[in-house]
């Protein structure tokens, strides 16, 4: 599913903030992503999610090497991506509904199917009654939730979590860690990173630690 | 559930609020541009049509001292004219004619009988045939002395090379237009693209096509165009009515009369619909090209 070989990212001609990043994720699995903040946790992240190239090395996904995937393939490899930005990034003008919508209208979804599909789906994240409501308006961790429910509408083969749980207290964080587990028993690869060590040791899975740039892995892990 | 048909929030943007009124603008001039050239064209083409087949003999008065009144001397011009093959039609303009022709220089009232005015005789040629001018010529100055034929070709040919300069003109204009309308509405997807960078880099990331976000703007500017084209085209043909109008009240004789047949009516409505179909493209191919630099 993802495997990266000796992969060095810098940004421009700054330092390099990944330095020969080695791993393998078999699909299903469930790894976290730990290390403290500027540890290169996002910048592992982008990577995953197509948002950059690597500086050096190979980044392998889904069978295929991102170095040498043209422009236009990469929307296709995307859609098989979910991602849970840090900051949400959700569209402010458009609704609740509409914002978790959008991977399913741009990939060219049915609109009855996307309307039954979101609904339900808001309903499950515990939404229902906000449908028609903008981010702005939302609390954060509502806004979250809509963040993830637009991360995982479109049936990922991986989801990408950056500090899901940054902005919510410990109970609600360890709820929406059970969510994705949910969404990770039903087949997909999940990668979610968090400065938050206390709460990965309440979970059993396998965590990639980065400091500095340097990635150490800990629990059981592939070999590369 | 309402589908949102603006994922990029458009109405908010400010990049591209001047927009509607430069393509109603352009259009406008352009619409007008391309009436006026063809209104000249046309009239070109009328007097073109007119004098192609035909020529004037103008005939002197005769010197006194010379002897032969003036009469025996277009008898004998017309004689010639009608004897010459090629020829169809042979009209003596009478005098009286000739001095009413001078009514709008000189003023209904003045007497031509103080004016050595030159009797013209109109002939019109058959287009079947050809007619040795030159040899025509001759054949009159040996009839009536001082009698010249003008066959309008100089007039003709500098006023057909000046309706043709003014039409390379005007295409010239239309085709500067239509580039600062581009440029505008390059310049002004470029802001909305850099407006919007967070939402399409979001969009992308989800797995959106360059196509699709390409889409958004593209429509954005079909109606941005629509509104501002339409806008322009009607002002345009109220101004063509308003200048038919004031031609008309005119009563000026030398000027044609201003109108446009079906055709180029329908020309006139393609303007619009090419300019909005210019200006889509246009965002179309900058948004595809900006995010062509993006991954």
């Amino acid at each position: 599913m993802v495997r990266f070989e000796n992969v060095g990212m810098r940004y421009g001609a700054g330092p390099e903030v990944l330095s020969d990043i080695n791993f393998t994720l078999e699909p299903g699995s469930f790894h976290f992503v730990t290390g403290p903040s500027g540890a290169g946790k996002s910048t592992l992240l982008k990577l995953l999610y197509l948002a950059c190239r690597p500086s050096r090395g190979f980044v392998n996904l889904f069978g295929r090497e991102v170095t040498k995937i043209p422009s236009r393939e990469l929307p296709q490899l995307r859609r098989r991506i979910g991602v849970v930005f840090q900051d949400f990034r959700l569209i402010s003008h458009l609704s609740a509904f509409d914002n978790v919508a959008l991977p399913l209208r741009v990939s060219g979804g049915r609109e009855e199917v996307i309307q039954k599909h979101v609904t339900e789906l808001l309903s499950w994240v515990g939404l229902a009654d906000h449908l028609n409501a903008r981010p702005p308006t939302l609390s954060g961790g509502q806004q979250q939730r809509v963040a993830i429910a637009r991360a995982v509408i479109a049936h990922p083969n991986l989801l990408l979590a950056d500090e899901p749980t940054g902005n919510v207290d410990d109970t609600i964080a360890v709820r929406l860690l059970y969510l994705f587990e949910e969404l990770n028993r039903m087949g997909t690869t999940v990668i979610i990173a968090t400065h938050n060590e206390s709460l990965v040791s309440r979970f059993s899975h396998p965590v990639l630690h980065l400091e500095d740039g340097v990635l150490e892995l800990r629990g059981a892990m592939a070999a590369p | 559930m309402a589908r949102s048909q603006d994922v990029l929030p458009f109405a908010k943007e400010s990049t591209t609020r001047l927009l509607p009124w430069i393509v109603g603008v352009m259009v406008y001039l352009a619409a007008v541009m391309m009436a006026g050239a063809m209104l000249l064209a046309g009239v070109a083409a009328d007097w073109n049509r007119d004098l192609t087949g035909s020529f004037t003999v103008q005939i002197p008065p005769a010197e006194k001292k010379a002897g032969g009144s003036e009469g025996a001397r277009v008898e004998r011009v017309i004689k010639l004219l009608r004897e010459t093959p090629g020829i169809l039609k042979v009209k003596a303009i009478p005098a009286k004619e000739t001095a009413k022709s001078l009514e709008p220089w000189l003023g209904a009232n003045f007497d031509a009988g103080d004016l050595p005015l030159p009797r013209v005789v109109d002939v019109t040629l058959d287009r079947t045939k050809t007619v040795d001018l030159i040899a025509v010529a001759e054949q009159l100055q040996k009839a009536a002395p001082g009698a010249g034929l003008d066959s309008h070709e100089f007039w003709r040919d500098q006023i057909l090379s000046l309706v043709h300069a003014l039409g390379a003109l005007a295409a010239v204009v239309i085709a500067l237009i239509g580039g600062t309308c581009v440029s505008a509405v390059v310049f002004a997807t470029k802001g909305g693209v850099a407006v919007h960078k967070e939402v399409i880099e979001v969009l992308h990331l989800i797995g959106a096509t360059d196509d699709y976000i390409a889409r958004q703007f593209q429509r954005q500017a079909f109606r941005i165009a629509l509104i501002g084209s339409l806008f322009g085209a009607i002002v345009a043909v109220l101004t063509l009515f308003a200048i038919a109008r004031f031609v008309t009240r005119l009563d000026a004789v030398l000027l044609p009369t201003p109108q446009l047949a079906f055709w180029q009516w329908c020309v006139l409505m393609l303007v619009p619909l090419f300019a909005s179909f210019i200006v889509t493209s246009a965002a179309r191919r900058t948004v595809l090209r900006t995010l062509r630099q993006m991954l």
